[in-house]
């Protein structure tokens, strides 16, 4: 029955010869009546009406000519826009700026927000946390209240007790560093790769299919079962060369057999949305085989029940929703709670299992490091560039404003034709749509190249796919929609309402019109300079907080360090041989010129790594809220080659060796957590609680330094000796050097320095300490700077508007100007007329703008440093900066009007 | 002949031809010509139809989906066009007819109380 609104239109032929078949059929009847065939052919003829009219209406009835129509618009829409080939280009680059730079944060924002995983159906799955980040390590100490790691036991709890759940997983974040050598093959080189460990119901709850050979099975994740892998599509194709017999190998990982048993499908990360992740997936059996833990306690991994270190995942059953999970979920934490603690709890320990949640979030987006880390910062951008593309659209409106007053004569005329005022705004709609178009265009170009560049500022290490999927290509589309709508609206109502008559009478110059162009396109300034002003400001407080971040005192000395990072597993290092090698190479590389000093330690400041465990002071009852201090390791001389203060006792020396008592250094934050009352000089502590002796005595208190991030004040700090460690613990990779020129300089001597002693020892990566703090800051420095940048394209692009409106309002007062000069006005009075009307525009959008930044700017507090949203300083200067260059995009205009000349601005009309 | 005393003859109201195009495809398939003739003739020659105002609202139907049409081959062997009333077109009628009845006696009703 849709047929006429869907189907094929008729053609207009078609319909000629059915009026041809009336005719005929009626010319027959009226010859069997008796008419001669002349008569009853004319008679049918005049029965039948006027034959064109009945086709015109046709024609007009269908949907071709609506067609047609809009087809001539176009085409008059490009001859125009053709004509004026400078409006052209500046309208539709400065919406290619809009546009482009939309598209690009919207990139970003859906590959590192919107995007799901690979897996089947993963809206039903759900984190058994709130939180995307990754890099959770094995501490944890008391659970108190909010929980998102979990122990094994925990894990075997909730499987076999939830009800809502199709299947729950656990797995280890983040991956560990796995060394890999294939079975069988001679010579075969020792690979570095990264392993997962994974509950056997991983793949099937997140529901992937192995593409060659099988998944990980809960048979798989028994201790007595053969120890299995699964191998990334990735590692398969690249590592091995797509090996067509993989399935069924043998490889020796960290020294333990694993048979391959299957082969991941392409684009599949695990849990994680990016590539760079897990190499091997490993049944969490395995893992109290693996010897790579660096935890002493690691032989009760799968038993022990306050060994946190697991992160959980699950597929909720059909018509579950997350309420109700978390409902379930949380009853079965206390239950379970309730249950470890035994038949008599105690009162605090009660409450604490009151406390005691699971924050469940929908899962089907993974975990991300990258959205823990952008989330706010893209969404903030978003906002931004969508503030630019008002700016622009006001921008592009105040162009169109101007050409339709430039064509008003025109648009009189089609009127006074007979056109209606729907198809007179309908033309400029559609000539706005055309720029739009054309801006979409250059806009995807220019997205597509600045994408590159904000992906190496966001992800530099982290492989992210950005290219423009189906939510990209609506975005863009949208955007340009609506920058039509937004440009174009004013203009072609404006165009609608075209006084008919004035107009035409009056010629170019006069008319009813100029006043509300005049007052619309001054309206559009106004808004154009307040919201660059939010943007500027913005930026300027973010630049500000960058600027403090950068020159804030850290605790340590940054300058002149070189790190060195090597691999003493990989090169095969038994722990009996470390200290030997240590001492060694300090030495060594102390001794080379231009060295001040060096030293070792598991890591440098804002290295990124955070390793740590619960420990207890002897004497003093564990601290509220549990947690657990950062344990580093460290050489001697560490320290004073961080420039790290100490400020009681002594640092850990060469002297504290495995023959001596074992000894600590800890900053001020471990005192005032551990040690509140009396000297924290002498006193003992032990991993783990409660105390148990001998424990490490402490021997001297360090300044606190700023190890994780320059926002935020140093966390508690454990330090051990190298020399007292043993097992992997004592397996230290960072190699620093304090150097007396550029550190840089001297990483080839160093590398010399080592290979000369240490041949197998490979070295991973060099840096120096100032480009690890510098990298630290990535985050702040890409917002800052991108907020910036927008900030002064949406500052240009207002002055741009300003400078046009002037413009335009001097040509339009030439005649005036001429009088006003002939009656005697100087040129500075003339001056000051202009500027003076130039700038109350822009201190009226000041103002707006100045209220309007003091409502938002504290939406982006987590990003500031040092300096409060409502920073005065950054107000007045930004403020400052907007008048002077409001005052110069008056006063090229107002340099027009004083050299007006009388005579001819008078004899002009 | 109906050409001769087509003055005499009613016009028809706004909106009428599309009621009688419907009422007239009740009895059957039928082509444009067809359709004109049998308003004609059952309307005793009363009223008039201009046969090029036909066309557009044949089309205005069909494009409403209340009438299908079909090339077809006509009685005296002449391809012509056939209109079909469909179901929706049926209902279409029913309403229609309900509402042309209730007008008219509406009006019927003003116009006799006027002549009383």
């Amino acid at each position: 029955m849709f047929r006429g609104m869907f189907g094929r239109k008729r053609k207009e032929s078609d319909f000629k010869s059915e009026i041809e078949s009336h005719i005929q059929l009626e010319t027959e009847r009226l010859v069997e009546q008796g008419l001669s065939p002349a008569d009853a052919r004319a008679a049918a003829r005049r029965a039948f009406g006027n034959v064109t009219k009945a086709q015109e209406r046709f024609y007009e009835a269908g949907r071709w000519l609506w067609w047609d129509r809009l087809w001539q618009d176009i085409r008059y829409g490009l001859r125009q826009l053709r004509r004026n080939p400078g409006f052209t280009i500046v309208a539709a680059l400065t919406l290619a700026l809009g546009i482009g730079a939309n598209t690009a944060i919207f990139s970003l924002v859906n590959a590192v927000l919107l995007r799901s995983l690979p897996v089947r159906n993963p809206a039903r799955l759900v984190l058994f946390s709130d939180n995307p980040k990754e890099s959770l390590s094995m501490s944890g100490g008391i659970p108190s209240g909010r929980q998102t790691l979990f122990s094994y036991p925990f894990y075997r709890y909730v499987r076999d007790n939830s009800r809502l759940f199709r299947g729950i997983c656990a797995f280890q974040t983040p991956e560990d560093t796995l060394t890999v050598r294939e079975e069988g093959r001679a010579g075969a080189a020792v690979q570095v790769a990264q392993g997962k460990m994974v509950s056997g119901d991983y793949f099937s709850v997140l529901g992937v299919r192995a593409i060659w050979g099988r998944a990980l099975t809960p048979a798989d994740d028994r201790p007595e079962a053969p120890p299995a892998a699964v191998i990334s599509f990735n590692y398969w194709k690249r590592r091995l060369a797509g090996d067509p017999a993989i399935v069924g190998k043998t490889f020796e990982i960290d020294g333990v057999p694993l048979t391959i048993v299957g082969v991941a499908p392409r684009g599949f990360y695990g849990v994680r949305m990016t590539a760079g992740s897990a190499d091997f997936w490993m049944p969490l059996a395995l893992r109290p085989r693996m010897p790579l833990t660096a935890m002493p306690q690691a032989k009760g991994l799968l038993t022990d029940p306050h060994f946190y270190w697991l992160n959980m995942m699950g597929r909720l059953k059909p018509g579950v929703t997350i309420r109700q999970a978390r409902a379930e979920i949380n009853t079965e934490l206390r239950r379970y709670l309730t249950g470890q603690a035994g038949s008599r709890i105690a009162k605090a320990n009660r409450q604490r299992i009151e406390r005691a949640y699971v924050p469940l979030a929908p899962g089907g987006r993974g975990l991300s490091q990258l959205r823990y880390q952008y989330a706010e910062p893209l969404r903030i951008l978003l906002v931004v560039v969508g503030l630019v593309l008002l700016i622009a659209c006001a921008n592009v409106a105040n162009l169109m404003l101007d050409r339709a007053t430039a064509r008003r004569k025109e648009m009189a005329m089609r009127l006074a034709l007979g056109e209606t005022r729907t198809r007179l705004a309908r033309q400029i709609l559609i000539e706005c749509a055309l720029i739009a178009a054309a801006g979409a265009g250059a806009g995807a170009i220019f997205a597509w190249w600045s994408l590159q560049v904000l992906v190496a500022m966001v992800a530099a290490k982290v492989p992210l796919d950005v290219r423009p999927d189906l939510a990209v290509l609506a975005f863009t589309a949208g955007v340009s929609v609506l920058a039509v709508i937004l440009s174009g609206m004013a203009p072609a109502l404006r165009a609608a309402r075209v006084d008919l008559v004035p107009t035409l009478k009056a010629g170019e110059a006069a008319g009813g019109g100029e006043r509300t162009r005049w007052g619309f396109g001054k309206g559009l300034v106004v808004f154009q300079v307040a919201v660059s002003l939010v943007l500027m400001v913005g930026a300027g407080l973010l630049v500000h907080s960058l600027i403090d971040l950068e020159n804030q005192n850290l605790g340590f000395d940054p300058e002149h360090v070189l790190l060195v990072n090597v691999d003493t597993e990989l090169a095969g290092y038994k722990s009996s041989e470390l200290p030997g090698l240590y001492r060694t190479l300090v030495n060594r590389i102390n001794a080379l010129p231009g060295v001040r000093s060096a030293s070792i330690g598991s890591e440098s400041p804002m290295s990124g790594n955070w390793g740590g465990f619960p420990v207890s002071v002897e004497g003093e009852p564990p601290p509220a809220g549990g947690g657990a201090p950062q344990v580093v390791v460290v050489g001697p001389h560490y320290f004073g080659t961080e420039r790290m203060p100490v400020l009681a006792g002594r640092p850990i020396s060469g002297e504290d060796t495995a023959a001596a008592a074992p000894v600590a250094v800890v900053n001020q934050a471990f005192v005032r957590r551990y040690i509140p009352v009396g000297n924290a000089l002498g006193r003992r502590v032990s991993y783990g609680v409660p105390f148990t002796p001998p424990g490490n005595q402490i021997v001297g208190v360090v300044k606190d330094a700023r190890f994780s991030s320059a926002r935020e004040p140093a966390g508690p700090m454990f330090f051990l000796s190298v020399f007292q460690l043993q097992s992997v613990m004592a397996s230290v990779n960072e190699i620093e050097v304090r150097a007396a020129g550029d550190p840089a300089s001297l990483a080839g001597e160093v590398r010399e320095a080592i290979h000369q002693i240490a041949p197998d020892l490979p070295v991973t990566d060099v840096t120096t300490l100032s480009v690890q703090v510098n990298r630290s800051l990535g985050r702040q420095r890409a917002v800052s700077s991108l907020t910036g940048f927008f900030g002064v394209l949406g500052l240009v692009l207002a002055c741009v508007g300003l400078y046009g409106i002037m413009a335009y309002s001097v040509a339009r007062r030439t005649h005036e100007m001429g009088i006003r000069m002939a009656l005697g006005a100087e040129n500075g009075d003339i001056m000051r007329m202009v500027v003076g009307q130039g700038l109350r525009l822009v201190i009226v959008g000041l103002a707006v703008g100045v209220l309007a930044a003091l409502g938002v700017t504290r939406f982006l507090s987590s990003l500031l440093y040092g300096v409060r949203p409502t920073d005065p300083l950054t107000f007045a200067v930004v403020s400052l900066l907007f008048t002077t260059v409001g005052f110069l995009a008056s006063y090229l205009p107002a340099r027009r009007a004083m050299r007006v000349d009388p005579v001819t601005a008078l004899k002009h009309e | 002949m109906f050409t001769q005393n087509a003055d005499r003859r009613l016009e028809l109201l706004q909106g009428t031809l599309d009621l009688l195009i419907l009422r007239t495809l009740v009895f059957g398939p039928q082509h444009g010509q067809g359709i004109a003739r049998a308003i004609q003739q059952t309307s005793a020659e009363e009223l008039l139809v201009e046969h090029g105002a036909l066309y557009p609202a044949l089309q205005r139907l069909e494009a409403r989906g209340w009438i299908a049409a079909k090339w077809g081959v006509s009685a005296n062997n002449r391809k012509a066009r056939f209109y079909t009333l469909t179901s929706a077109g049926r209902k279409q009628l029913g309403r229609e007819t309900t509402k042309w009845k209730r007008l008219a006696a509406a009006i019927g009703r003003i116009l006799e109380s006027g002549e009383a």
